[in-house]
């Protein structure tokens, strides 16, 4: 009797096994005719195309925050042919008016597809779209791992290694063809930079203990890093050839995962220091640390990004049952849950973001956009995919 | 572990074989690097010859055994971005050793110990994961710290390393899955670390202890239990014996 008390009072305080979602009442979904399914999607048409060129407009455009519907419920039309060449037209709906027309040839049916729908984000959104651009990601096959580069919707993937060793947390140089990542070639984590297009190699960080967690400046002249050469596992920026290296963080506790302030000003990191990994700023010139408050995450939060926009930060917040991602403003405060998934990335527009989720126990990556929290796996090759990173 | 001297005596007449055959042991399938023992210099290029793009798939081939005492990194793969204008990049002259602005010598104000420079284990030493593989030390989850019921298993690994000055150790630190991979793979070294701590503090001179983390991609136990994920929670020690 006394065991089943302890048991039920145990119940009590166990976690709850599913984080739900914070869910803005105004987002809800109304099928109404003529009304917009839900604000942070824009309702669109389209006729004409067909095969590859169909399903590629149509799965770039969803993922940016577009619903298909009908031309009475929609506010813009998309028409065109693709029995050539690519053409298309944008009509804005609401003042029948063809605000964007062209032709593509050249090239794959994805690609032309592809510079169709960046032009059609770029004329309704005012930002650019990220149809053209790429991730790198780290695929497990047993007890090594090699890095690949695709198109941001997993197509055309790319070996980029063949080291049968293990590599780790690669991310992209900003204004160059180039990667850099951490590998256990030479028997020990270190750091390397990869020019794609020729394959040239250089060391970057190869000092006893561990090298890992690069992080390119936005401009691409620094790069923040965890050394644990100084006897704990610390942030450092160096140049981004490695030279003049500086150390940023002093605590004897781990710190881990930095990356950079869309000014190149700040570095923010997770660590240990309070004894449970929060997330904290540091000026990447050095300087003290500032915690950035995520109310509402759990106590155990890591792998933050930091929009290219400056106003959003996006982290893993760790659960015994699993792992979620959550955003909050740049300067902290309440956070809001977005997916299930952990190890987010940042596209160029602020928007949309690739992550990883676990499935029988094996990776996958997959693509999110933030605002109506719509998600898609995307599944590149084959075997365990993760630790994603989209180039700037 | 039971039997130091037997295994010490095995140790020993192990380097006097390979001293006696002379014959340096080369493990199969990894690039001869050259001894190094100081630390690589950042901005070294290596084995690059090409300046002009290479197409996809191509096998950058092995590094160049130069002269110089710098380590080298075979040529990763070269990829078409078929999109994107692609320009070959001139081999960029080897840098001097980069300035390393900031740090202080010795036992930091922190209580961390700085490591030393760095070595390459297949080369410079022989690894012997054996002698101390029932020392294994566990952690709980999320914890760097050595408990006291663990204790025992360093303190054994501090004796072993006093008698034998000669030697030194490595201590790979290791994560179950249920962190993230980066966070895993810091507070993987951070257990190697603590260890490492824990026998200098025994008097074992910070330059014979080195730290290596593999966060969770090197498991003991591959299932998803909370028995596999104890096992793998663990800082593994492996003695290390300085080639001549």
């Amino acid at each position: 009797m006394r065991l089943l008390l302890s048991l039920l009072s145990l119940t009590l305080f166990l976690p709850v096994s599913r984080i739900e979602a914070a869910t803005d009442p105004t987002d809800i979904d109304i099928t109404k005719k003529g009304a917009v399914v839900d604000k942070n999607l824009i309702p669109v048409a389209i006729e004409g195309f067909t095969g590859e060129t169909d399903s590629v407009i149509k799965s770039d455009l969803w993922i940016q925050g577009f619903e298909f519907v009908s031309q009475d419920k929609a506010m813009f039309l998309i028409k065109g042919q693709n029995s050539g060449r690519l053409e298309g037209r944008l009509i804005d709906l609401s003042k029948n008016k063809q605000i964007l027309g062209k032709a593509y040839n050249g090239a794959s049916a994805r690609k032309l597809a592809h510079a169709f729908t960046d032009e059609i984000v770029k004329t309704i959104t005012g930002t650019n779209g990220i149809a053209q651009t790429k991730i790198c990601f780290k695929v497990s096959t047993g007890r090594t791992s090699e890095l690949y580069i695709s198109d941001f919707d997993g197509h055309n993937p790319v070996k980029v290694t063949r080291d049968n060793s293990i590599v780790a947390a690669p991310t992209w140089i900003p204004g160059q063809f180039s990667l850099i990542y951490t590998s256990y070639m030479k028997e020990n984590p270190d750091i390397f930079s990869h020019e794609l297009s020729t394959g040239v190699r250089k060391t970057v960080a190869a000092y006893a203990g561990l090298n890992t967690s690069a992080a390119v400046s936005p401009d691409g002249a620094r790069v923040a890093m965890i050394l644990s050469k100084g006897g704990s596992p610390d942030v450092y920026v160096a140049d981004i050839d490695g030279g003049n290296i500086k150390r940023l963080t002093t605590t004897r506790e781990t710190e881990s995962s930095p990356c950079w302030s869309a000014d190149g000003l700040s570095i923010l990191f997770t660590s240990r220091v309070s004894g449970r990994a929060q997330l904290y700023t540091i000026p990447a010139l050095g300087g003290k640390m500032r915690r950035i408050g995520t109310i509402g995450a759990s106590s155990t939060v890591t792998e933050p990004d930091w929009s290219p926009d400056g106003s959003t930060i996006i982290f893993t917040s760790q659960y015994r049952s699993g792992f979620q991602l959550c955003t909050v403003p740049a300067s902290g405060g309440q956070v809001t849950t977005v997916a299930e998934g952990e190890d987010p990335s940042w596209a160029p527009n602020s928007r949309t973001v690739v992550y990883t989720r676990r499935v029988n126990g094996s990776r996958v990556v997959s693509l999110l956009d933030v605002p109506s929290k719509r998600t898609k796996d995307i599944r590149p090759v084959q075997g365990s995919c993760s630790q994603p990173s989209w180039s700037r | 572990m039971k039997s130091v001297h037997r295994t010490a005596l095995i140790a020993l007449s192990l380097i006097l074989v390979l001293f006696v055959s002379g014959c340096k042991k080369r493990p199969v399938g990894l690039t001869h690097i050259p001894a190094n023992k100081g630390m690589m210099a950042p901005g070294d290029e290596f084995g690059a010859e090409a300046t002009e793009p290479v197409g996809i798939g191509t096998d950058g081939g092995a590094g160049n055994n130069n002269t110089s005492i710098l380590a080298e990194v075979d040529k990763g793969l070269a990829i078409d971005n078929g999109s994107v204008g692609t320009t070959g990049l001139e081999p960029e002259p080897p840098i001097g050793a980069g300035t390393d602005g900031g740090l202080t010598s010795g036992t930091l104000s922190d209580g961390s110990i700085e490591q030393a420079g760095r070595v390459n284990y297949n080369e410079d030493y022989d690894m012997d994961s054996s002698t101390f593989s029932s020392n294994t030390v566990y952690f709980d989850f999320d914890r760097s710290n050595v408990r006291s019921s663990e204790r025992v298993k360093v303190e054994e690994v501090g004796i072993y390393l006093i008698a034998q000055k000669d030697k030194a150790v490595l201590v790979d630190g290791h994560c179950d899955e249920r962190g993230t991979e980066e966070y895993n793979r810091a507070l993987g070294e951070r257990r190697a670390l603590s260890v490492r701590e824990y026998l200098i503090n025994l008097g074992i001179a910070p330059d014979r202890v080195f730290t290596r983390s593999f966060g969770e991609d090197a498991p003991a136990m591959d299932a998803q239990t909370d028995e596999a994920y104890a096992k793998n929670r663990r800082a593994e020690l492996n003695l290390l014996l300085p080639k001549n």
